[in-house]
């Protein structure tokens, strides 16, 4: 089977500083799959959206829709929809003219315009909403209308450049759940721009994680979470992140030069080795402790019944079964 | 992605085509005849440099440059001194601001033939303002217009009246200056100079660099018309500035070469001047900055 | 400076600026062959039209007017399309190409006049448009002056850069474009500019001067300059002569004053 959505070898570089904004990026994702892309701002997210819509033309390497090379195929006509950062609604034209645009600049019937943006809106539940302007909208509603925008056009693949980034936390997770639903509808694809690592784990199938232009790993959000193939990822995903500390600090066997990566729940308070506690940051039914190893934080996840102050020495040790060890150098997992 | 990008070109291509045709074409070609002789009947005939230098040895050219410098002197910075003030003085939203505002510009949006038939009044001796004012005073003038220092007054006043587009780009300039920063001066104690020395003038700049450039240009062009329906350019020369000798020569004398060779020459002033300017600013930045 | 002294300063610009246009419109109402004033009348005691009537019999005004109607029905609308198209070009092309297009449109706002008039003389000559109209309407062909193209290129850049990317993803051309999303949301600067396209060619004496003197093809300015050689007892038809001729140009003023002179300019232009 072919992807939905593959790109080879890809970057691209400004034409005016020379630096590259992405390079050398192999991906794919496949019918029905929501790819979530994440990463620091600069670090080639929304220029990978826009060589897929063919905003950008690639440097080096291709993107290919269906398994057909798009290079030749100008963006209007890429089965590839944008849902812009901020929305780029156009703000003198009612709702209805803004899903509508597409259809009237390629002179589709007005009887036959009508039906569809109808159908679409009645799909995002914002039918009651078209005689309106864009600036008579809440930020939901306004995200809606752009997604109607993106759908009028029945594209194959969704590009989103930070969808929830303007709403407020509440609408954010219900926009979510509305979202994944309807990425991944009849056997369309998305790929999903976001600098929320939380919110790229929950929306994505896989989860792409970019860093000044290069792919520093792309795996289910398990994977991820699980394994980083990267010390970089190690910091960037999970909330709490993984501690990373120097191999001598908790007494592993490695190299000097290894950084042993630990995730906050295989820490176990209560045993092994005293450790100072330097924080204590309480989650609802959980807290979290950062322990003082040599200097550096090793964070610990304690239910809440457990009662531990700043000050305090406590006995924690890691479950040696469950740490991922990284090159110092290079950050590379090691086997 | 071509089809959008060669779109672009397209709405792009009747202004390039249009400035190529009309400005920058005859540019080059008006520059190019400067070194000929050519009255628009016979074919140019190529002089070269023997054209500048009959009108060097021409009384009447220099006698119009020396106008030509008199006249720019006082004019250009009394236009972009008064646009300034103007433009600080009624950049806020103040009552009778946006009216004085809109009457500052007015003198701007007037036709220069407008211009001249209103100066025509305004100089007459007899019921002009002018006249009258001074005879309530038991003085009384003569004939303005006749009398060459008269004249080139009246002239460097009708430039300075139409300063509306120096006082339009000044106030946009004026309204982009960040706030905070005249707070920050406030809340240090800075009095309306300071301000003025501190933040309004080095942040504008560039801005009235700029606009005194243009102003070289633009000063003479404003009077131009007025200058030949008034004075025709008299008494005794004293209001013939380049651009009214070079119109002369070439249209009236149809000397279209001599007609040229003046543009040039006014040309290539402007341009030393304006070098010579932005060499001044720039190292006045320079100073500022350290 | 007081709030006090600030508010006379105005109020003495306000007099010096007006009082004499006031004059200038009351004077054109003073019934013609009575002896000059003897002093400053603001109002004339018996106010009529004769200054006008007089001026028709002088100049054709019909003819004049015609032609002036022509050449601006003409070039502000010619002017806008440039501008416009050429400042909604600017704001996506490359970045070289539009550093260059600018630093051009600068750069020739430096060029004095006189050295275009040789070379369009001749060029108008040999394509056989001298005394013509043509010479007064194809200053519109390169926007009038750069300063529309500037001006538009500015009121687009105002326009966030994705709303022209979502226009073209689904599918506008740059025309298409330019008309449905970038001309609908600049009506004030679009005004600003038809504004001094507008005065500019209304008030055009200089190139009917140079290129166009034939009886047929006079505008408005061309005929009213020929009452400089007036005798100075018909002052009100000098007068009424600068209020025909300046009252359309200032009411282009209201248009600018609107949108360039006003506090809430940028306010308004992204706004409408």
């Amino acid at each position: 089977m072919t992807s939905r959505l593959a790109v080879e070898g890809l970057g691209h570089r400004h034409a005016g500083s020379g630096t590259w904004a992405l390079r050398d990026l192999t991906l794919a994702v496949e019918p029905g799959q929501v790819l979530a892309v994440v990463g620091p701002s600069g670090s080639g997210k929304t220029t990978l959206l826009r060589l897929v819509c063919g905003l950008l033309r690639p440097t080096e390497g291709r993107v290919l829709l269906d398994g057909v090379d798009a290079a030749a195929v100008p963006p209007e006509r890429r089965p590839v929809a944008m849902v812009f950062q901020g929305y780029a609604l156009f703000p003198h034209l009612t709702v209805r003219d803004n899903i509508a645009f597409g259809l009237a600049v390629r002179r589709v019937p007005r009887a036959q315009r009508r039906a569809r943006v109808d159908e679409v809106a009645a799909t995002l539940r914002v039918d009651g909403l078209l005689d309106r302007l864009p600036v008579e909208l809440s930020g939901g509603e306004r995200q809606r209308v752009a997604l109607a925008r993106a759908l009028v056009r029945d594209p194959r693949v969704f590009c989103l450049d930070e969808p929830l980034s303007s709403l407020d936390p509440v609408l954010r997770v219900e926009a979510r759940r509305a979202l994944s639903a309807l990425l991944r509808a009849d056997g369309r694809s998305a790929v999903y721009v976001t600098h929320d690592q939380a919110e790229a784990t929950t929306v994505g199938d896989q989860v792409a994680v970019l860093r000044e232009g290069q792919l520093e790993q792309v795996a289910t959000p398990r994977e991820l979470y699980a394994r980083p193939a990267t010390s970089f990822v190690a910091r960037f995903v999970g909330t709490p992140p993984m501690s990373l500390l120097p191999a001598a600090a908790l007494d592993v066997p490695a190299r000097a030069d290894v950084l042993v990566g630990v995730r906050a729940e295989d820490v176990h308070v209560g045993a092994g080795k005293p450790y100072v506690v330097r924080e204590v940051e309480e989650h609802g039914h959980e807290q979290l402790l950062a322990l003082d190893v040599g200097g550096i934080d090793l964070v610990a996840r304690v239910p809440l019944v457990m009662n531990v102050r700043v000050g305090e020495t406590v006995l924690a040790q890691v479950n040696p079964v469950r740490i991922r060890l990284y090159d110092g150098a290079t950050g590379r997992l090691l086997p | 992605m071509t089809g959008y990008r060669a779109g672009l070109r397209w709405l792009l291509l009747p202004w390039l085509l249009g400035t190529l045709l009309l400005v920058v074409g005859p540019a080059l070609i008006t520059a190019g005849f400067a070194f000929t002789r050519y009255d628009a009947l016979s074919p140019p005939q190529l002089a070269g440099f023997a054209v500048f230098r009959d009108l060097w040895s021409d009384v009447e050219f220099r006698r119009a440059l020396v106008s030509t410098l008199v006249i720019v002197a006082l004019a250009v910075p009394l236009r972009v001194g008064g646009g300034l003030l103007l433009a600080l003085l009624l950049h806020r939203r103040r009552r009778l601001d946006a009216a004085t505002r809109a009457a500052a510009y007015a003198p701007s949006v007037v036709p220069d033939v407008a211009i001249a038939l209103v100066w025509l009044w305004v100089v007459n001796p007899v019921y002009g303002p002018i006249g009258l004012i001074t005879s309530a005073f038991g003085a009384g003038i003569g004939a303005v217009l006749l009398d060459p220092a008269g004249a080139r007054l009246t002239v460097v006043a009708i430039s300075v009246l139409s300063l509306g587009e120096g006082f339009l780009v000044l106030l946009a300039a004026r309204r982009e200056l960040p706030q905070p920063l005249y707070d920050l001066a406030r809340t240090e104690g800075a009095g309306v100079l300071t301000e003025f020395r501190l933040v309004t003038l080095p942040l504008l700049a560039p801005v009235l660099g700029l606009l005194t450039a243009r102003d070289l240009v633009v000063s003479l062009q404003v009077v131009m018309v007025p200058t030949l329906l008034l004075t025709n350019g008299g008494p005794l020369g004293a209001t013939k500035t380049l651009p009214l000798l070079a119109y002369e020569r070439g249209f009236r004398e149809l000397e279209l070469g001599d007609g040229a060779a003046i543009a040039l020459l006014l040309t290539l002033l402007t341009g030393l001047v304006v070098a010579v300017q932005f060499r001044l600013l720039r190292r006045w930045n320079r100073a500022v900055a350290t | 400076m007081t709030r006090g002294a600030g508010t006379a300063v105005r109020v003495v610009l306000l007099v010096v600026l007006l009082l004499p246009a006031a004059l200038i419109v009351t004077g054109s109402l003073r019934r013609l062959g009575l002896p000059a004033p003897s002093g400053l009348e603001l109002l004339p005691a018996d106010p009529s039209l004769s200054s006008y009537r007089d001026l028709a019999q002088r100049v054709p005004v019909g003819l004049l007017l015609r032609n002036s109607l022509v050449v601006t029905g003409i070039a502000v609308p010619l002017t806008l399309l440039v501008a416009s198209w050429a400042g909604f070009a600017l704001t996506q092309l490359g970045e070289r190409q539009r550093r260059f297009a600018l630093g051009a449109a600068i750069t020739l706002l430096l060029v004095p006049l006189p050295m275009l008039w040789v070379a369009r003389f001749v060029l108008y000559l040999r394509l056989g448009l001298l005394d013509t109209l043509v010479p007064l309407i194809a200053p519109a062909l390169a926007a009038t002056t750069p300063f529309t193209v500037l001006l538009a290129y500015r009121a687009f850049r105002r326009i966030p850069a994705t709303q022209w990317e979502a226009a073209r993803l689904e599918g506008a051309s740059a025309w298409q474009t330019w008309r449905r999303i970038g001309l609908p949301q600049v009506k004030a600067t679009t005004t600003a500019i038809a504004a001094i396209a507008f005065v500019f060619h209304w008030g055009n004496y200089l190139d009917a001067l140079l290129y166009a003197q034939y009886e047929d093809v006079r505008t408005l300015p061309v005929g009213l300059a020929e009452l400089i050689e007036l005798d100075a007892s018909d002052q009100p038809v000098v007068f009424a002569a600068a209020v025909l001729l300046a009252l359309p140009a200032l009411l282009g003023l209201l248009v600018v004053q609107r949108t360039l002179l006003s506090t809430t300019d940028r306010a308004a232009a992204d706004m409408d």
